[in-house]
């Protein structure tokens, strides 16, 4: 499998007219995102990588507009505001239903191919928050072969610069929605799109020079050495036999120090402990120079250290090198701390997203996770401490247990979808999510 | 250990197997007399001097048996090596997916009715005995993929493996059946199914070969997909391979290269198994050295075991026995220490 050629990409860009200068980003490699992190800008071959940072900033120029034909109503016009994550609430294609109604970005071309010399982290704008959405998903919905619907008319929009976490019960959908949102499976009805473009219209290569997913159930079975794994991030920039160049070395270099893996390097991955190999497999996704990074449930073999000690990483590529990082985790402690906006999902359906404050509450917990929750900032932490005991909620609403979460949640998830809409249009942080609480916890 | 270091070391061990193997056996050859027999074939010209039947010897006896247990052992490595790879298994091989029973089946199937039916003359070729194990080992990998696949059409190498083996005990009981119908004749399909390289020709060199390269060009060329297929679907996929499709792609590959070399000399075990083991452990898991390495173990090791049969073993036990005996308890090795290895992990 060949590389596309980026002139693939180019009369698309051309065609959308304003897009400053795909190809003039060039040159500007070593400037600006990869300070402060060992090994950036290392074997960076001057005058060749365009920075990701330049052009992600370019696509977002070149598609304004998109919001708002992405469906008339809810994001548009939320570019600077905090409220990122909401959607259109009317207007929705049902489940079934062919995509047509969801807006079809027409401008905004896909992401150049990163430079395969460029540094590991070049992939990605500087962002600090800004920026339109790089990651959108309109209208998706999922069923697995027998039927079950997994994933229920799901619309998000996810901006560079902005760590993202997924919470939910187990079976909410959350690792499905990962695997749409990297191609892994295929939408009933809806869309994603990355850069604009439908992600099932991207080469699986160049698909894979945008987004990298770091799975949970990694798997070693031989004993490749940390530097060979991760080596294997490269692969979508290589030709058949997988040469690396001294510019791809210094990626895969850059990205073993940032996770301080120098000194395992040579060591085969069957050797290592369940937290090493999980900083290979994200030093593996790292590799690969994405601006998009999904990570699911990255810290669950790790403990308390090594956990804070990734999401620092985390923030880093988010905070400094504008990546947009969308990670599913059962930690909500965490979450709480290093998370710019929470997702929260219930039985396939979105149950409210946003910034922490506007979302990260008791009624919502309540909601969400069938459990009495009790929520305080956390001035040690900086983030929330958060204790749940069961019980609270055993009348009607979730009489079966768990298990009828999907059949009866299946409402609440969308009364909840829509007033966190609501939120979002208004472009309150902290205020709308109260509402909901208290009924929830009235119910 | 340097992967090329370990190509040279094979290289130079198939060189001197072929030189033992000519020059060594009932009638000696020294290797002046096999470089005049094989320039004069090759090229022609004054072979005067030459005795008939001991050109005969070299050429339509010796060599060719030769080459065969040299490309049947290259494509038993080669595709134990992608087995192993596509599978996620360090201990799978030809035999696992049920494509070797599969091809011994079809040759049983031939051959018995050649015995039945002696007035289908045809039946009695090599040729037909290939063919028949081509056709079946192809039903038998179809039917292992189609029970294997799961939903999405995908092939988890778990399914495939207890799909393998329900279709191994399957045609197993099946040949039994056959050898009970073979009646008293029935030491031409055991002493097959042992493994054996004795009285092939040219027929059985060309058979083996043109199955083998064909797979070898197939195979080669992905070896970057198959390391990084090793990571798991899911990190493939998102990896820009085509799991699915690679998948197919190797595993029909594989399934003809291992079936040419049952189809020509029987069953043959352990070699498939064996020689990815040793060059994994020798210069590492990375498919782009080890496909190769394997393709050239395999050729030495079969190559050599059937020359030791032949030449410096009394009487002559099938070759398949030797490997399995001196295989065999390597394999129990390599079993305990994985399995020590699952339980320190």
């Amino acid at each position: 499998m060949s590389e596309n050629p980026a002139a693939s990409a180019r009369p698309e860009n051309g065609a959308s007219g304003p897009g400053p200068g795909q190809g003039p980003a060039r040159g500007q490699l070593g400037a600006g995102p990869s300070a402060g992190v060992p090994g950036a800008g290392t074997g960076a071959i001057a005058g060749t990588g365009a920075i990701a940072g330049t052009r992600a900033l370019d696509v977002a120029a070149g598609s304004a507009g998109y919001a708002g034909a992405s469906g008339g109503e809810g994001t548009a016009g939320s570019a600077g505001a905090e409220t990122g994550t909401a959607a259109p609430p009317e207007g929705k294609a049902a489940c079934g239903a062919p995509g047509g109604a969801a807006g079809r970005p027409t401008s905004g071309g896909p992401p150049e191919a990163p430079d395969r010399s460029s540094a590991f982290r070049s992939g990605r704008a500087r962002a600090g928050g800004g920026g339109e959405a790089i990651l959108t998903v309109r209208n998706l919905c999922f069923s697995h072969g027998t039927g079950a619907r997994v994933v229920s008319d799901l619309s998000l929009d996810f901006r560079p610069g902005r760590h993202y976490v997924m919470a939910g019960p187990n079976g909410a959908g959350k690792s499905t929605v990962l695997d749409l949102l990297s191609r892994l499976k295929k939408p009933e009805s809806g869309e994603v799109s990355v850069f604009g473009r439908e992600a099932g219209s991207y080469p699986p290569a160049e698909l894979a020079r945008a987004l990298a997913l770091a799975p949970q159930n990694f798997q070693f079975n031989f004993s490749f050495t940390v530097r060979e794994i991760v080596s294997l991030g490269r692969r979508p920039y290589l030709g058949r036999w997988g040469r690396l160049t001294s510019g791809d070395r210094g990626v895969v270099e850059g990205a073993i120090e940032f996770l301080n893996l120098g000194h395992l390097a040579d060591k085969p991955v069957t050797a290592l402990s369940g937290g090493e190999a999980q900083r290979v497999v994200l030093a593996r996704t790292l590799a690969q120079s994405t601006p998009i990074i999904l990570l699911d449930e990255p810290t669950a073999s790790l403990d308390v250290a090594q956990a804070l000690d990734l999401m620092d990483r985390v923030r880093t590529l988010t905070r400094e090198e504008g990546a947009l990082v969308v990670t599913v985790t059962h930690d909500l402690h965490l979450a709480a701390v290093y998370a710019d906006e929470m997702v929260f999902m219930k039985g396939g359906r979105l149950a409210a997203a946003g910034p922490i404050a506007g979302t990260l509450n008791a009624g919502l917990l309540m909601e969400v996770f069938d459990a009495e929750a009790e929520v305080r900032p956390d001035a040690f932490s900086g983030g929330l401490n958060i204790s749940f005991r069961h019980g609270g909620c055993r009348d009607g609403r979730t009489a079966g247990g768990p298990e009828d979460g999907e059949a009866g949640g299946r409402e609440d998830g969308e009364a909840g979808g829509r007033e966190t809409f609501g939120d979002a249009e208004g472009g309150g942080e902290g205020q709308g999510r109260a509402g909901t609480g208290s009924g929830g916890q009235g119910a | 250990m340097n992967p090329w270091l370990l190509a040279l070391l094979l290289g130079a061990g198939i060189l001197g197997v072929i030189l033992v193997s000519l020059s060594s056996g009932y009638m000696p050859f020294t290797s002046g007399e096999i470089l005049d027999i094989l320039r004069f074939k090759a090229l022609g010209g004054a072979g005067t001097d030459m005795d008939p039947s001991r050109v005969m010897v070299l050429w339509d006896v010796r060599l060719p048996r030769l080459v065969t247990s040299l490309v049947a052992g290259a494509a038993l490595g080669l595709s134990g090596a992608v087995f192993q790879g596509i599978l996620l298994n360090p201990l799978a091989d030809p035999y696992t997916l049920g494509v070797s029973s599969g091809a011994a089946f079809g040759a049983s199937v031939v051959i018995v009715c050649s015995i039945l039916v002696p007035a289908w003359t045809f039946l009695a070729s090599p040729l037909a005995a290939a063919g028949g194990a081509f056709l079946a080992s192809a039903v038998t990998l179809f039917v292992v993929m189609l029970l294997a696949a799961d939903r999405e059409g995908r092939l988890p190498p778990p399914n495939l493996i207890l799909a393998g083996v329900i279709m191994s005990a399957i045609l197993s009981a099946a040949i039994s059946f056959i050898k009970y119908l073979a009646g008293d004749q029935v030491s031409s399909i055991i002493f097959w199914l042992l493994g054996s390289f004795q009285a092939r020709t040219w027929t059985e060199a060309a058979i083996v070969a043109a199955f083998f390269v064909p797979a070898l060009a197939v195979v080669l060329p992905s070896a970057v997909d198959l390391n990084i297929m090793t990571l798991g679907v899911r990190s493939a996929e998102t990896l820009g391979v085509n799991t699915g499709r690679v998948r197919l792609k190797l595993l029909v590959a594989a399934s003809f290269a291992a079936s040419a070399s049952v189809a020509v000399a029987g069953i043959i075990g352990f070699v498939g198994l064996i020689v990815p083991h040793l060059a994994r452990l020798l210069t590492g898991p990375d498919h782009r050295s080890l496909l190769p390495l394997s393709t050239l173990g395999g050729a030495l090791l079969l190559a050599a075991a059937d020359t030791a049969v032949r030449a410096f073993l009394p009487g002559e036990i099938p070759v398949g026995v030797l490997t399995a005996l001196l295989a065999g308890p390597a394999f129990l090795v390599i079993f305990r220490r994985k399995m020590k290895d699952l339980v320190h992990v």
